[in-house]
């Protein structure tokens, strides 16, 4: 190599340097570290800060025999599986809609998307007062039109605390699945449906043959990333429902969140989410194993 | 030149990420406060005379903070020698913030703490004692009650503020209705005539009107838990004693059952969320409101509410009820100088906070209590007296733990799910099973 090939390449590789570093800082200590560290705080035991000690496994094999983990992890469990196929599904219900050449095409694809961009204390908020008994507007509106003579507790009964829960999560979401698949939809050569109109295929047809399998792909990620954020859930059962009534609607996360935020048990809590990590990465594991495609 | 342009960016981007991390010490959610910026050293007007400022956190938001920060601005155009910069820490996670700090001793020179969260903040070893700090404050001018609340194993931890307690709010123009007046209301000293009192109140009132109003449903059901152990206590049961949960005893499942009774019969209607509690009662739905003293200066803001306030009567037993206390804590990190200036200015507040009382909380000082002034405040004085009739939590450091389980399974209970007895007994159980 010529000098100044090298002194080229080490240029470019001070500048990356710099432009990287203060980032590499910020996630060294602030996502690295604390990702070492709690592994090894969670063979300990004792009230964080303040007095930790040395427990080995007791606290995995306490998890194992804690129910409120069994309870919190079928909870989560739950919400991943209802919510990932209605979240996906109405994500590539509205791409297909926005995506389409009729007149309010465009106003729906803003409006499905717009509710992504607010925090979640104010989707919450604004669900919560929708659910409300009494003085909210679902009961109003459903006994102004007669549909029912008394309140419906949405908040009283696990089933309706969920429903609350994922009725607000897809308000809330489908809008970003729906870019990635209008993205994916935009893909399609549209040789591919003229060529198949002219062969007499109608609509359903094209959309089972045509589109599905060309989305397959991006279906594939969005479904992943649906599944790994449901995973995630917490900040919609614990300002909608407080994870009640009882503990029906708590999910890993809050769990994990009052072990170690409330009782201040950061050993336990950070065992319970190297656990959650763990049956996370199984999953992705299995999910990547069943969608692999057939080798050519 | 394109080098000096690459350094320069570079350093401009270091620079702003290292600022932005020293800016995030004080900085802080605002919850609704309008001028709560706390931007470092910005509120010192004369800097000859001030040695410094003083970091003042607090959980307030909305109205408490607004008249917190009155007494504030008051204090600091005194010139004092310290100023104070008071922050408006997000509710949610303020004792986690609190925690962080006294653990890594490093945050506030004095902050607002709960009485019932001294014993979890103890063990950090960073509550100073206030004895030990040099002042000339008169402790004979506090609520003795209070003083003593703050005070653990003959070491004082904290300053009192006020005690916030449950009270009882009640609509006049409803119990017109029904020919009642505020003095049935207070003389109902027990079941019998409290009932009798429901029993008229039913038959007036519409389809989308309430007997009783109770937090009772949703993410945050403890107004109920409070309702619970007004209850309970009245009847000399009790909740907590050292490490062993006492709540499934006789008076404390009688107590669940009352409230559920009350839902039975049709007074306490289910559904009621926390926010919805405040609104049912001030649009003028409700008859009675069971719900912390802070409720009064939200209801004042409707003209067209006729209602008034009282302490609960003594309707199952002894008139007593729930309550707590706001406090100063300063820590021990906080260097001898500015610790006596944190202690002065909690005096100095203690001293002023008839402007405290206006956000319905009863303040610590008897001078204050006492004085003309703040008889003349409407309402207020009405539930003075309520400080002597807290029944206040026991010290305990998973106090606040134990009151979360202890709610969702009194909300199962009242739900239908289990009985009272059932939860209680599943409260005695994981309560302890947390004590360790």
């Amino acid at each position: 190599m010529s000098t100044n090939r090298i002194k080229s390449s080490y240029n470019s590789w001070k500048a990356a340097f710099v432009f990287l570093f203060p980032f590499m800082l910020l996630y060294g200590f602030f996502t690295i570290y604390p990702l070492f560290n709690g592994f090894i705080m969670s063979f300990h035991t004792g009230r964080f800060g303040i007095g930790e000690e040395f427990v080995g496994l007791a606290n995995y094999i306490k998890m194992f025999s804690d129910k409120h983990f069994y309870g919190a992890l079928l909870n989560t469990l739950f919400f991943v599986a209802i919510s990932t196929p209605l979240i996906v599904v109405f994500g590539l219900l509205f791409a297909v809609i926005s995506n389409s050449r009729f007149k309010g095409a465009n106003f729906v694809k803003i409006a499905t998307f717009l509710p992504y961009v607010l925090s979640i204390s104010v989707i919450t908020s604004v669900w919560v007062y929708i659910f409300k008994p009494h003085i909210g507007l679902l009961n109003n509106v459903l006994m102004n039109i007669g549909l029912i003579s008394e309140q419906i507790m949405w908040f009283d009964n696990s089933l309706f605390a969920w429903t609350t829960i994922t009725v607000a999560t897809l308000w809330w979401t489908i809008g970003f699945n729906m870019i990635i698949l209008i993205a994916g939809l935009q893909d399609i050569p549209h040789s591919l449906y003229e060529a198949s109109s002219i062969d007499g295929a109608n609509r359903l047809q094209q959309f089972l043959f045509i589109t599905l399998p060309s989305l397959s792909g991006v279906l594939k990620m969005v479904i992943l990333l649906q599944v790994i954020a449901s995973f995630k859930l917490f900040g919609q059962p614990w300002l909608m429902t407080g994870g009640g009534p009882g503990n029906s609607t708590t999910p890993m996360v809050q769990y994990i969140y009052e072990t170690g935020f409330r009782d201040w048990n950061s050993g336990y809590a950070s065992t319970l989410s190297y656990m959650l990590l763990f049956i996370m990465v199984i999953v992705a594991m299995i999910y990547n194993r069943l969608t692999k495609e057939k080798e050519v | 030149m394109k080098k000096i342009m690459v350094w320069l960016l570079s350093l401009t981007l270091m620079m702003t990420v290292i600022a932005g991390c020293s800016n995030e010490q004080d900085n802080s959610n605002n919850t609704g406060a309008t001028t709560g910026d706390a931007a470092n050293a910005n509120e010192t007007s004369d800097t000859n005379t001030t040695k410094g400022e003083l970091v003042f956190w607090t959980p307030f938001g909305g109205g408490d903070y607004e008249f917190m920060k009155e007494m504030v601005d008051e204090y600091n155009s005194t010139s004092p020698e310290y100023t104070v910069e008071i922050v408006s820490k997000a509710w949610d996670t303020y004792y986690q913030g609190i925690n962080g700090a006294l653990i890594s001793q490093s945050g506030p020179d004095v902050f607002i703490t709960h009485q019932s969260k001294l014993a979890e903040l103890i063990p950090t070893q960073q509550l100073q004692n206030i004895q030990e700090i040099n002042s000339s404050i008169d402790w004979n001018e506090y609520n003795e009650s209070q003083l003593a609340g703050v005070t653990v194993d003959d070491v004082q931890y904290a300053v009192p503020l006020d005690t916030h307690a449950a009270v009882m709010f009640y609509n006049n123009e409803i119990l017109e209705r029904a020919n009642l007046t505020a003095e049935d209301l207070a003389s109902a000293n027990d079941m019998e005539s409290w009932n009798n009192i429901l029993e008229a109140l039913l038959p007036v009132i519409s389809q989308d009107e309430h007997v009783l109003d109770i937090a009772n449903s949703g993410a945050n059901t403890v107004q109920q838990f409070w309702s619970w152990y007004v209850l309970a206590v009245q009847d000399g049961g009790g909740y907590l004693e050292g490490d062993t949960v006492i709540m499934n005893d006789e008076p404390g499942v009688e107590a669940l059952d009352i409230l559920i009774d009350w839902k039975e019969k049709g007074y306490l209607k289910s559904g009621i969320d926390d926010g919805a509690s405040y609104d049912i009662f001030k649009s003028g739905k409700a008859a009675i409101n069971f719900t912390g003293v802070w409720a009064t200066g939200n209801y004042e803001t409707n003209p067209d509410l006729d209602f008034g306030v009282m302490p609960i009567p003594a309707i199952n037993g002894q008139q007593k009820t729930w309550g707590d206390s706001h406090t100063f804590a300063i820590p021990s990190y906080v260097d001898g100088e500015r610790q006596e200036a944190a202690l002065y200015f909690a005096d100095w507040i203690n001293s002023h906070a008839v402007t405290w009382a206006k956000a319905g909380h009863v303040p610590a000082k008897k001078t204050v209590t006492e004085s003309e002034e703040y008889l003349n405040l409407p309402y207020r004085s009405d539930y003075a007296k309520v400080v002597d009739q807290v029944v206040y939590y026991p010290s305990n450091e998973k106090l606040w733990s134990a009151n979360d389980i202890a709610a969702k399974l009194i909300n199962t209970a009242f739900i239908g799910d289990i009985t009272s007895q059932e939860a209680l007994d599943l409260a005695k159980e994981e309560i302890e099973a947390i004590m360790e």
